[in-house]
């Protein structure tokens, strides 16, 4: 599973990898975590948080990019920053889990919103899931 | 699919009009014009902005041609910088042809100070204004909205601050459509969108969003500058941000359900972020009354913080040195407006992402002051370079649908500046210039470097001499504050 930034000329492009559809899903929420607020993950304070979250989507690059933009939105909502999931089901339509979260204290950078644009979660050569993330800034 | 666009593709109309024919692919509906000097096309050309403008002009229901102001970069979809109009009531909608920060824009207030007067004020000032304007990243600020009063702004924007006593009343004159869309349907905004906003209003964000005091350096139109309030070495306040998560949550929801049934209406887009519904549809018409929801949250908060600004400024000057708004105008929106297009006067959808409306001397919607000039158009630079006061003309109404560019654009990616910039260094380097910077972080600071934009001189350059809009001021900035 890794996550990686790769220049964009307005906002923030990441690619994400994983060997399964879970650690594509998992590559993604840390990713998009640390942009938030660099390291928080490593150094997490206060209670952890569970949160159930089911999504359905017509496609597995919508699936992703809605599953993001709902962690995103309840970051703001909650006030909480999710490091972790617990997966319960996941397959090319649908994935339920729980997130776990942990008390925000301040942000670095504020994403307005995980966007389509040049998302395609699709095989690589070697087996593993892939797909770019653009974020808005 | 089109992947690249070489100069050979692309016909020169006039100095500053370039074209790019609708027989260039079978899917344009109408061609797609860029407006910007041979130098400017050149920068424009090394990313893919003009692939997407390519795209734009195959949306169902375009009309006249898809445009791109000087100032354009790269998007998601849509290029930053990109005006589309589309037929009414039958063409399309598209939330990204707007932008996720709905009503993104910018105001600016005047002052009765001269900055030879407060020169030695800026660095307190500076802190005075951080002090005041929160962020808002992850905390929100200090206004925290019941449920009741998040619907009556979403439906009265800028008049719900002046009716608590957060704003002046005759600021309202001078905002864009007086700071209320009609047509705004608290209803066809989420809940999730709403909690996003409720503790957000007076809060700047981070990203490209500031707060800056700025003093006027040079008076190109003494008339048009007087009717807009502008004298040398006044010193005058840009305010630059929009409708903070609400606005952003709208769009997201939206863009979903768009995509989900936009095959019902037979309409297929190269990029998904195109998505795009009739306006006349159900959704269509959802959408365009949340969108005008969110536009009226964004002018409320331009306001409430003209207020916070307001407040620091009277603690630095005393009561008697005042605020007045000049004008607020949108840069990410959505309007229903009469063009002319072939010869007759239609009435379209414009799309302006990344671009601000600039309409000519004489249109009905602007204010009394500003109606034998132009509408006031603001073009922010770069924190350490000029920013622009201009006036709307005839060149816009004829050819960009009444619109012009919002502000430099950018250059290099926010990663290469991060790389090419030492913030604390480049702090310091301002300070040398007596430019004051407060922001929230160094990171932020280092993407927003002035050596991240374009040359915003070249840029307002190319929008006056094609008189899409006159130089009427430009500004050079004294104290900038950032999320």
């Amino acid at each position: 599973m890794k996550y990686e930034f790769i220049p964009h000329i307005a906002d923030i492009r990441m690619r994400i990898e994983g060997q399964e559809l879970d650690e594509l899903f998992q590559a993604g929420l840390k990713g998009m975590t640390h942009l938030l607020k660099e390291d928080f993950c490593r150094h997490v304070k206060g209670m952890p948080v569970s949160l159930p979250v089911h999504v359905h989507a017509v496609d597995v690059t919508c699936l992703l990019i809605d599953f993001l933009s709902m962690i995103l939105s309840m970051t703001y909502t909650e006030k909480l920053m999710f490091c972790e999931l617990d997966i319960q089901k996941v397959t090319e339509n649908e994935i339920k889990c729980n997130i776990i979260g942990f008390p925000m204290v301040s942000l670095d950078e504020e994403i307005k919103a995980v966007t389509y644009h040049e998302a395609d979660v699709n095989r690589m050569a070697n087996g593993n899931w892939t797909s770019y993330v653009v974020f808005d800034i | 699919m089109i992947m690249k666009i070489y100069k050979s593709h692309i016909k020169k109309l006039t100095p500053y009009f370039w074209e790019i024919p609708k027989e260039f692919y079978n899917r344009m509906r109408v061609p797609a014009r860029i407006l910007a000097s041979e130098e400017l096309l050149d920068a424009i050309m090394e990313d893919r902005s003009l692939v997407q403008l390519v795209n734009v002009a195959s949306l169902p229901g375009i009309r006249g041609a898809s445009l791109v102001m000087p100032d354009v970069h790269e998007g998601y979809g849509f290029p930053i910088g990109g005006v589309a109009a589309t037929e009414y009531p039958k063409g399309v909608i598209s939330p990204g042809g707007i932008g996720y920060d709905i009503n993104c824009g910018v105001r600016l207030l005047t002052s009765s100070e001269n900055i030879n007067d407060i020169k030695e004020d800026m660095e307190a000032l500076s802190k005075e204004l951080y002090k005041e304007i929160p962020s808002g990243l992850g905390k929100g600020g200090w206004l925290k909205l019941s449920a009741n009063q998040i619907e009556e702004v979403l439906t009265e924007g800028a008049e719900w601050a002046v009716r608590n006593g957060y704003g002046e009343p005759e600021d309202l004159n001078f905002i864009e459509s007086l700071g209320r869309l009609t047509m705004a349907d608290p209803s066809k905004v989420s809940d999730m969108a709403k909690k996003r906003g409720a503790d957000q209003l007076g809060t700047i964000g981070s990203g490209n969003h500031f707060v800056e005091v700025d003093y006027v350096s040079d008076i190109y139109d003494a008339t048009i500058a007087k009717a807009f309030g502008l004298y040398k070495n006044q010193v005058v306040v840009l305010i630059h941000t929009g409708s903070r998560g609400l606005g952003h949550q709208v769009a997201t929801d939206y863009i979903k359900k768009i995509m989900a049934i936009m095959a019902d209406f037979g309409i297929e887009v190269p990029d998904r972020e195109l998505a795009c519904v009739p306006l006349d549809s159900d959704v269509g018409q959802d959408y365009f009354k949340a969108m005008c929801a969110a536009a009226n949250f964004a002018w409320c908060n331009r306001e409430i913080i003209s207020w916070e600004v307001r407040k620091a400024w009277e603690i630095m000057f005393g009561p008697d040195s005042q605020l007045h708004l000049m004008y607020d105008v949108a840069h990410n929106i959505a309007k229903i407006e009469k063009h002319r297009i072939n010869d007759h006067d239609q009435e379209v959808i414009v799309h302006r992402k990344g671009a601000t409306r600039a309409f000519a001397a004489g249109n009905p919607e602007l204010p009394l002051a500003y109606r034998q000039v132009g509408q006031p158009v603001i073009i922010p630079g770069s924190m350490g370079t000029s920013s622009y006061v201009l006036a709307g003309a005839q060149g816009s109404m004829e050819k960009t649908f009444g619109s012009c560019c919002h502000g430099a654009g950018r250059r290099l990616s926010r990663t290469a500046a991060k790389k090419q910039v030492n913030a604390p260094a480049l702090k310091e380097k301002l300070r040398e210039r007596s430019i004051f910077v407060e922001a929230g972080s160094f990171k932020g600071l280092a993407e927003e470097a002035p050596i991240a934009y374009k040359d915003v001189n070249t840029v307002v350059e190319t929008v006056h001499n094609a008189n899409v809009a006159v130089k009427v001021a430009r500004l050079k900035p004294a104290a900038v504050i950032k999320g």
